[in-house]
């Protein structure tokens, strides 16, 4: 996976292979797809050049960065990267980052004649509440010279000091329609040959994430030329994060042990959380094959390990533990 | 087993350390804040626990133990033990602190150890005791000025013989004179290893010179091997949380032995689901203990790794088991500097994609591979 990860690296550097989803991300707000009860407000915004601390909370994949570095692009031009700051909150959600990186930028006069710089915090609500309460005093103290823009999924994690020192934009899920002008846009400048079911089911699979969208299809077009409802779901399934499935039915054959290196390859090698992977096997549940009795006893089972993990129990031991009780209902 | 049936209760059942007990009386009772602490040194099994536990166990304080020997950085003496010694006990019990094998001190990971355990000394409000096998090493030149120095010696033979001789007694064992004699030369001064011989000896019907030749000389600490077989054996609960104090291994080490041998053991899907059931729950004492720096949460965290791993078991095992290295830490040492790389290379894709690691992993890359 680490090669994959350089491969695809470099590739985009080279300009060889370009992600779909970073090449038709909108890059100005007019190219943002629907969201026009928020974008026509920030449109106000940015037209006056001053922009209030936001917060920008939503789904994944409807638009909420892209607004983000939208607001970037069409206030400093081609100077945007001098003046914005973007972090990833998941990334860096400590207390320091909030203390250093983010507070040695915010207090920084910028020479452009905007007056201020903006830092985008994405994945904000990944910041613990001791980096989210630093945070709020940075946001008062520079907010002559700073504008804040919060990225998040849900806006009950950002605590509500910083709620009430931020315009809150809430982005809806896209509906089929949007989604759908998505895909069409991508199918004609990149030529592609894809039939309706294909689209259909693209649309289905993606739940309304068009991060989702453009990276299936891309998968899928490099797949075969003219893509097909059978390749989409092909390259949906092997596009599931880690071995879960496989991992959950060796132990259901009582194949403990060969289950457990599986465990062991996703944490260690390709470096997934426990979190995701306990998030999959709960979705694995409902079409494992077993009584439904059963599956109600290891959803609870999932449940109570997964609390142990949030608990700050270690990945390993507690997804170890879960397995050994799907060993319980092992046949044979 | 027959160390903790047998363990010292009384102070008067000591045997063979007259001048050192009189030296730990002294220096106990006459104990003010700002005094002194205590370093007791000398060979292992002589009783440089046992005597403290049993002197707790008189005078009706809390013995708190310390093997300490993965958490003593400056830093991590702060935050585990600093704030607990500090503290007056809430039911005005008094406790008296033991934080063993000090001379084992690691000079670059335990940096600033000593210095730290200095200032312990100055703050605290009980007393405090180390022990040491080597207490003269030049590393603790510093900690000798603030402590009382009090050496056990080595048991004379004739004292582990007498001490034997009780319990053959009373377990109604049946030993030739020449064995038990034989058996207390054996120990070389360490009483525990007796004890632990005899009891490997109790199923006998009458021990004999010829069984003690069969036993051959004891390495210092048990294996991790033997240790795990011993787990994974016990019967009860306390007989397998004994045998954590036993091996020289740290409990959150032995924690991954147990993990990762647990199923060469137990072959029943029930006893591997209760047993990985106890190992998550100790998993969870174990994080509490971070979180509060409370070490109180350890006996806990030990009684579910041992204990409760022991009796998720529904019958004894008599297969041989040959016992692995813990796969983690064996693939953690591996794989560290492919993760190393992989975040690196993982971070530049972020950037470019502006999101988060997490997402380029969950998101991203099980496309990317496809293209």
């Amino acid at each position: 996976m680490a090669k994959n990860a350089k491969d695809a690296k470099s590739t985009t550097e080279n300009n060889e292979l370009v992600v779909w989803a970073e090449k038709y991300r909108p890059q100005k707000l007019n190219e943002v797809i629907n969201q026009t009860h928020a974008i026509k407000r920030i449109k106000a915004f940015v037209a006056a050049k001053n922009i209030p601390h936001m917060l920008f909370a939503g789904p994944a994949g409807v638009g909420k960065t892209a607004t983000a570095l939208a607001i970037a692009h069409e206030l400093y031009g081609k100077t945007w990267r001098g003046n914005a700051l973007e972090l990833n909150a998941s990334d860096e959600r400590g207390i320091d980052i909030i203390r250093n990186k983010v507070k040695n930028f915010a207090r920084t006069k910028t020479i452009s004649k905007v007056g201020y710089r903006i830092i985008i915090l994405d994945e904000a609500d990944a910041l613990t509440s001791e980096a989210q309460q630093a945070l709020r005093r940075t946001m008062e103290t520079y907010a002559a010279v700073s504008r804040f823009i919060l990225v998040c999924n849900w806006s009950s994690r950002i605590i509500g000091p910083i709620q009430s020192r931020c315009a809150i934009f809430r982005f809806r899920t896209l509906s089929e329609p949007d989604q759908m002008k998505f895909l069409g846009r991508i199918v004609k400048e990149e030529k592609l040959k894809i039939d309706d079911d294909a689209k259909a089911a693209l649309i289905y699979l993606a739940e309304g994430d068009l991060r989702k969208v453009a990276n299936l299809l891309q998968a899928s077009a490099a797949l075969k030329t003219k893509i097909t409802e059978q390749i989409v779901y092909d390259v949906a399934s092997k596009a599931k994060p880690g071995e879960v499935k496989t991992m959950v039915e060796l132990t259901l054959k009582g194949q403990f042990d060969e289950a457990r290196k599986l465990l062991h390859d996703m944490l260690l090698k390709q470096g997934l959380s426990g979190e995701d992977i306990i998030r999959e096997i709960h979705k694995q549940i409902y079409s494992l094959d077993l009584t439904e009795q059963a599956k109600i006893e290891l959803i609870e089972k999932t449940g109570e390990y997964e609390y142990r993990l949030t608990q700050g129990g270690n990945d390993l031991i507690q997804l170890e533990a879960l397995l050994a009780q799907f060993l319980l209902f092992a046949k044979g | 087993m027959f160390t903790e049936k047998y363990k010292l209760e009384k102070f008067e059942d000591i045997i063979g350390q007259k001048d050192a007990l009189y030296a730990i009386l002294k220096w106990f009772d006459s104990w003010k804040p700002g005094d002194k602490a205590l370093l007791l040194h000398g060979p292992t099994g002589v009783g440089k626990t046992s005597i403290i536990e049993a002197l707790a166990l008189e005078k009706s304080i809390d013995f708190i133990e310390m093997n300490a020997s993965n958490y003593r950085s400056a830093k991590q003496i702060r935050e585990t033990i600093g704030q607990s010694v500090a503290q007056q006990s809430l039911f005005k019990r008094g406790k008296i602190f033991m934080i063993d094998e000090i001379d084992s001190l690691s000079g670059s990971a335990d940096r600033g150890g000593i210095s730290e355990m200095i200032k312990l000394i100055r703050a605290t409000g009980h007393p405090i005791v180390f022990t040491a096998n080597k207490p003269f090493q030049s590393k603790l030149r510093n900690l000798r000025k603030y402590c009382k120095l009090v050496e056990l010696r080595k048991l004379a033979i004739s004292d582990i013989e007498k001490q034997l001789k009780k319990i053959v007694k009373k377990e109604k064992m049946k030993i030739e004179r020449d064995a038990l004699r034989e058996l207390a030369k054996l120990a070389g001064g360490d009483l525990r290893a007796a004890m632990n011989d005899l009891e490997s000896l109790s199923h006998k019907k009458k021990i004999t010179a010829d069984d003690i030749q069969l036993l051959g000389k004891r390495e210092k600490a048990i294996t991790v091997y033997e240790a795990l077989s011993k787990i994974f054996k016990a019967d009860t609960v306390l007989e397998a949380r004994r045998v954590i104090g036993t091996v020289d291994k740290p409990p959150d080490e032995l924690f991954w032995w147990i993990e990762s041998n647990v199923m060469r053991e137990y072959s029943k899907a029930e006893e591997l689901a209760a047993a990985f059931d106890a190992l998550s729950i100790a998993d969870v004492f174990r994080q509490r203990i971070r979180n509060t720096h409370n070490w109180r949460f350890l006996a806990y965290m030990i009684d579910f790794m041992a204990g409760g791993v022991a009796v998720a078991r529904r019958k004894k095992y008599f297969k041989h088991v040959h016992y692995q290295y813990p796969t983690l830490i064996a693939t953690l040492g591996r794989t560290k500097r492919m993760r190393k790389e992989q975040h690196e290379h993982l971070l530049g894709l972020a950037k470019q994609l502006h999101c988060s690691t997490r997402k380029v992993r969950t998101e991203f890359l099980p496309y990317l591979k496809l293209f």
